[in-house]
C-alpha cells in the first residue's frame, strides 16, 4: 500500500519507512482546552449582582432553549516515518476528521442534520516547498478513486511542541474545528438557528478566535466543555483554584459570568459554571459541572456584560438535559448532556475503520 | 417490492451474524409486527436476485443503556416519570427464521438489505401452501398478519389422510384451546372435500357434538369466515347418533343415558338417525379384555383369563349372558371348580376372585343386556354390527360422555377394533370390500385416557392405537384425537401424528420435553393464546402458523 507514496517520495529523493499502521490516539493525551487564561475579574460580566454563585429554579416542566448539538471529531495514525535530503527524521501521520450537527425534534428523537467528512495525510514542513507540492498534488490525484484526502504540512517547533506528532495532530485537530466553522457558517445562512432553537457546540470555544471571522455567527451558540482545568486561578479574584468555589456549587447552582478575552485580544467570551447533576450521589466534587462559554457581541460588549436573564435561561435549560444520561456508556456522563454524546455516536461511527483506513496508504 | 412500504433492514452484527437459518432486522418508527409474521427481504448473490422469506419469531426493544442502573441514574436517579428533552436511543428489532427462498439461494441475508411485509402471495408461495380449490387442499385455518393480510391455510390431504402422513393430534386446556371445534371445522371440511371418506366421532362430554346435523345459529359475519375457505357454511350430513343404552325412566320415556335435549333426542329418533348401543355376552364376549385395558396386568393373569373364557367350553355355550358368566366366573372365584377338580384353567383362586370383582362392577351398567330387545322404542344395536356398516360420507356419532372411564375405554377399544377388522377384510363376508370407505377417521377427545404415556403393555387398546397410528395411514384409518396435555400422551403415538395442532396451555406443561424442538418464543405464547387461535405444525409447512378458524355452523349446546 505504501507503494504509491513511495514513488513520489523516491523521486524527491525522500526515504520513507513504512511500518505497522498504528492508531495515535491512545498516544496522545488531550489537554484541557483552555488556551487562554486571559480572564478579567474585577467584575462579573453580566448585569445582576450574583456574588460567588446564584441558585436557579427548577421548573415544574422545564422548557429547552436548545435544538442543535454540534460535535467534532478526528482519528489520527502514523503511517511511517521519512528521512529529508537534508537529513531530517520525520514522521507521516494521516488522519480522518470529521464533524456534525444533530437535530432533535418536537418529540425529543435526534436526526442527523450535517454532516462533514475529511481524510489528511500530515508531511513535515522539512521537506522541500516545491516537492511538497509535487507530491501533493501527484498524491491527491492519484489517491482520488481509492481515498479522497488533502496532503497537508506541519509545522514542529522544538520549543513549542515536545513531539512533531503531536504538532501534526494539533494541526489535524484544527482542521475538524474548521468543519465545524463551516457547518456552523451553513447552519446560520439557512436561517435554522433561533433563540429558542440554538446550537450546543461540544467543547471550548476559545480555540476558534483565529479562524473566526464573523462572529455574529455564534449569535445563538454556546460551547458546553464536560472538562476543564480546576487549577485555573485567574478566574478568582483572590487566586483560588477555581475548582475550589465549584466544589461548593450545590445542584442548580451557577458561578456569576467571567470576562475572558482570546489570545489575540479580539474577542471577547462570557464563561461561567452550572451544577447540571446532583452532587452528593458522586465522590468526584466537580462531577455534574460543565462550564459554558458564549461569545460577547454587540449588545454585551455595550453594556459590559451578558444579560442575566439570557444566562439563567441558559443555565436552566442545561439543567433541564440532566435526563437521561448516557451512564454506563461513557465514563464522563456525569459531565455530559445526552444529545451531545449521541451526535458525537453518530459522528464517530461515520468513521472508517482503523485498519481499513490506515492500510489505504 | 418498492409498492410495499418497507418495515424495516436487516443488521448483522459481530456477535449476532445472520445465518442460513435466521436473520435479524431493527424496524422503522411505529412499525407493527407480530410473532408468526412472514417478512420477504432481497437477496442478491452473484447476480441472481432472490428473495428469502422469514417467518418472525421473536421481537426485542433495546436502548444504549447497559444496564438497569444506568436507566435509573437516568431518571434523574429515580425520579417516576421523570421529564426529558431527549429520547433515549432506543429500537426495536426481530429475529426472523428462514423458510424459503425462491431461487435456492440459502446464503446469510446481507446486511443492510431492506424487509417488507409478505402479501397473500408470498405467504402461499413461502409456506408451500396449495390453492383453495387444489383437489388435495384441505383447509386448516386462517392465518392473518399484522399487516391485515388474511390467508387461508390449505392442508395437503396426502399429509393429513395419507398416504404420505396421517393422523392428527391437538392439545391445550380444556375451554380455552377449542380442540373439539378445531376438529369438528376439519372434520366438516373433509367431509366437504373428499367423496372417499366416513367418520367416526366419539363425544365425550356433555352433549357438545350430539346436534351436528342441525342448523347453527350463526350471523352474517361468521357465516363469512366460511367463504374464505369455500366451504358451504352448514352442518354435518348423513349424521348417525348412537347413544348408550339406559332403562327408561323419569316421564321423558327415554331409553338413551346421555345429557342431550330430550326434545332434540326425540326427534332423532323419529327421524330414525339415532340408536342405542347395548353389549351382550353372545356377541360381545370378546369384548371383556377391552373393559380392563386400563388395569395393570403384569404378570399376565388376566391376559391368561381371558384367553380361557375365549378358548374353554365352558364359556363357549350360545346362551350364555351376562348373568350366567358372571355366575360362572364365580365358580372358579370361590374355588369349587378347583375343589371339584373341574379347573382345567390352571389360574390361581386369587387371579379369579380379583377378576370376578372387576366384572362385578363394570358390567353392572345398562349397556350390558343379557339380550338384545325387539322393541323398536328401545332402538337397541350392536355398536360394532352398526360401525361395520358404515359408509363413505357417513358420520357416526358415538356418545360415552355418561359412561364411567372404564366402559368409556371398552366402547373406544370396540369401536377402533371394529375399523381395523373392517378394513382388515375380518367382515368380507357381510359385505364387498369396494363399498367400505377408502378412508375412516377416528376423533376421540382424552387421548390419555386410551393411550396414557404409562400405560400397561399389555392394554389391548393401545396396541390398536399403535397399529393404527403406525400403520394406519397406508390402510385407510386415521386418527384425530384431542387431549389437555400432550405430555400425558404415548410417545409413540403422538409421534406418528403428522399433523399436530397446539393451543392454550400453561407454563408446566411447556416446560415438558414435548416442546423443547419448539422455538421458545413460540412455546411461550401458546401460554397466551386467545380462544379460537390455534398453532399448527404440519410437514409440508415449513414453520408453525397460527391460526384461526370459524365458528361451527352445527347448533351448540345452550350454556
Amino acid at each position: 500500500m505504501g507503494g504509491l507514496l513511495r514513488k513520489y517520495m523516491e523521486k524527491k529523493k525522500i526515504t520513507l519507512f513504512e511500518q505497522n499502521r498504528v492508531n495515535l490516539d491512545s498516544y496522545f493525551f488531550e489537554p484541557f482546552q483552555e488556551i487562554s487564561e486571559n480572564y478579567d475579574t474585577s467584575k462579573i460580566f453580566e448585569t445582576d449582582k450574583i456574588g460567588t454563585k446564584k441558585k436557579l429554579p427548577l421548573l415544574p416542566r422545564p422548557l429547552t432553549n436548545f435544538s442543535f448539538f454540534m460535535d467534532g471529531s478526528r482519528k489520527v495514525y502514523k503511517i511511517g516515518d521519512i528521512i529529508t535530503p537534508e537529513n531530517r527524521f520525520m514522521p507521516v501521520i494521516a488522519g480522518q476528521v470529521c464533524a456534525g450537527c444533530c437535530y432533535r425534534d418536537e418529540a425529543g428523537h435526534m436526526h442527523k442534520h450535517m454532516l462533514e467528512k475529511q481524510n489528511y495525510l500530515m508531511l513535515s514542513d522539512a521537506i522541500n516547498e516545491e516537492d511538497f507540492e509535487y507530491i501533493k498534488h501527484g498524491y491527491e490525484r492519484d489517491m482520488k478513486d481509492r481515498l479522497p484526502l488533502r496532503v497537508e504540512k506541519y509545522r514542529f517547533d522544538k520549543l513549542k511542541d515536545d513531539k512533531p506528532a503531536n504538532t501534526a495532530i494539533a494541526v489535524i485537530q484544527s482542521f475538524m474545528h474548521d468543519l465545524e466553522l463551516s457547518i456552523l457558517d451553513r447552519m446560520v445562512a439557512s436561517n435554522v438557528l433561533t433563540p429558542e432553537s440554538m446550537l450546543i457546540l461540544d467543547g471550548a470555544l476559545q480555540f476558534l478566535p483565529s479562524k473566526i471571522k464573523n462572529p455574529d455567527i455564534f449569535y445563538n451558540v454556546i460551547g458546553v466543555s464536560k472538562s476543564f482545568n480546576p487549577n485555573l486561578t485567574k478566574l478568582m479574584k483572590n487566586k483560588m483554584h477555581i475548582g475550589t468555589l465549584l466544589s461548593k456549587l450545590e445542584f442548580a447552582e451557577r458561578t456569576p459570568v467571567i470576562k475572558m478575552k482570546s489570545s489575540d485580544e479580539k474577542l471577547t467570551f462570557g464563561v461561567w459554571y452550572v451544577r447540571i447533576r446532583d452532587i452528593y450521589r458522586r465522590g468526584d466534587p466537580l462531577d455534574g459541572i460543565v462550564k459554558i462559554e458564549k461569545l460577547a457581541l454587540k449588545d454585551e460588549l455595550d453594556n459590559d456584560g451578558f444579560d442575566s436573564v439570557l444566562i439563567d435561561t441558559i443555565s436552566s435549560s442545561l439543567i433541564g438535559e440532566r435526563v437521561p444520561t448516557c451512564h454506563g456508556k461513557d465514563e464522563r456522563w456525569a459531565n455530559h448532556l445526552y444529545p451531545v454524546y449521541l451526535t458525537e455516536k453518530m459522528v464517530k461511527s461515520s468513521f472508517m475503520s482503523d485498519i481499513y483506513f490506515a492500510n489505504l496508504f | 417490492m418498492s409498492k410495499i412500504k418497507a418495515i424495516g433492514t436487516v443488521s448483522a452484527t459481530e456477535k449476532n451474524p445472520n445465518t442460513c437459518d435466521e436473520f435479524t432486522f431493527w424496524l422503522g418508527n411505529d412499525v407493527k409486527i407480530s410473532p408468526f409474521d412472514i417478512v420477504k427481504v432481497e437477496n442478491k448473490i452473484s447476480g441472481q436476485a432472490s428473495t428469502t422469506y422469514g417467518v418472525v419469531e421473536e421481537i426485542y426493544h433495546i436502548t444504549d443503556s447497559p444496564g438497569h442502573i444506568s436507566n435509573y441514574v437516568s431518571s434523574d436517579f429515580g425520579v417516576i416519570g421523570a421529564e426529558s428533552f431527549t429520547k433515549k436511543l432506543s429500537l426495536t428489532y426481530a429475529k426472523a427464521s428462514v423458510i424459503d427462498n425462491n431461487n435456492e439461494n440459502y446464503m446469510p441475508v446481507p446486511d443492510g438489505s431492506i424487509v417488507y411485509p409478505a402479501d397473500a402471495e408470498d405467504i402461499k408461495n413461502a409456506l408451500g401452501l396449495l390453492k383453495e380449490d387444489d383437489k388435495k387442499a384441505i383447509p386448516g385455518g386462517l392465518l392473518k398478519t399484522s399487516n391485515g393480510v388474511s390467508v387461508p391455510i390449505m392442508y395437503n390431504s396426502d399429509f393429513v389422510l395419507g398416504p404420505e402422513g396421517a393422523h392428527l393430534n391437538i392439545s391445550g386446556i380444556s375451554g380455552l384451546a377449542t380442540k373439539t371445534s378445531y376438529a369438528m371445522f376439519m372434520l366438516k371440511a373433509i367431509q366437504e372435500r373428499t367423496d372417499d371418506t366416513a367418520i367416526i366421532i366419539l363425544n365425550v362430554k356433555g352433549d357438545d357434538l350430539l346436534r351436528i346435523d342441525r342448523e347453527g345459529n350463526l350471523n352474517a359475519d361468521r357465516r363469512n369466515q366460511w367463504k374464505a375457505f369455500n366451504i358451504n357454511c352448514e352442518p354435518f350430513k348423513n349424521v348417525h347418533y348412537f347413544y348408550p343404552y339406559m332403562r327408561m325412566r323419569g316421564t321423558d320415556n327415554v331409553c338413551s343415558n346421555t345429557s342431550l335435549d330430550s326434545s332434540v333426542l326425540k326427534e332423532q329418533f323419529a327421524d330414525g338417525i339415532a340408536k342405542n348401543y347395548i353389549y351382550t355376552f353372545s356377541e360381545d364376549k370378546s369384548k371383556i379384555e377391552l373393559l380392563m385395558s386400563n388395569i395393570d396386568d403384569p404378570n399376565w393373569t388376566l391376559e391368561a383369563i381371558f384367553n380361557f373364557i375365549e378358548t374353554s367350553i365352558e364359556f363357549d355355550d350360545d346362551d350364555m349372558n351376562w348373568d350366567s358368566f358372571k355366575s360362572k366366573v364365580k365358580e372358579y372365584a370361590n374355588g369349587k371348580k378347583a375343589k371339584s377338580g373341574d379347573d382345567k384353567s390352571q389360574i390361581l383362586v386369587q387371579s379369579w376372585k380379583r377378576f370376578s370383582r372387576l366384572i362385578a362392577t363394570s358390567i353392572q351398567n345398562d349397556i350390558f343386556q343379557n339380550s338384545k330387545s325387539g322393541d323398536p322404542s328401545r332402538a337397541q344395536v350392536h355398536l360394532s354390527k352398526e360401525v361395520s356398516k358404515i359408509n363413505t360420507g357417513d358420520v357416526l356419532v358415538i356418545d360415552i360422555a355418561k359412561l364411567n372411564e372404564q366402559l368409556q375405554c371398552m366402547v373406544f377399544g370396540d369401536v377402533i377394533k371394529t375399523v381395523y377388522d373392517l378394513k382388515h377384510g375380518e367382515y368380507a363376508d357381510e359385505r364387498d370390500a369396494a363399498s367400505i370407505p377408502k378412508k375412516i377417521i377416528i376423533f376421540v377427545d382424552e387421548l390419555n385416557k386410551y393411550a396414557p404415556k404409562e400405560s400397561p403393555k399389555n392394554s389391548p387398546i393401545l396396541n390398536y392405537l399403535l397399529e393404527i397410528t403406525e400403520r394406519g395411514r397406508s390402510e385407510g384409518i386415521i386418527l384425530f384425537s384431542a387431549e389437555q396435555f400432550r405430555s400425558a400422551v404415548h410417545d409413540r403415538i403422538k409421534g406418528n401424528c403428522s399433523t399436530n395442532i397446539y393451543g392454550r396451555t400453561n407454563a408446566i406443561e411447556i416446560s415438558k420435553p414435548d416442546y423443547r424442538y419448539i422455538p421458545k418464543v413460540y412455546s411461550n405464547m401458546m401460554t397466551r393464546l386467545d380462544k379460537g387461535d390455534l398453532i399448527i405444525e404440519h410437514p409440508v409447512f415449513k414453520t408453525l402458523l397460527k391460526v384461526s378458524f370459524p365458528y361451527p355452523p352445527y347448533e351448540l349446546p345452550n350454556k
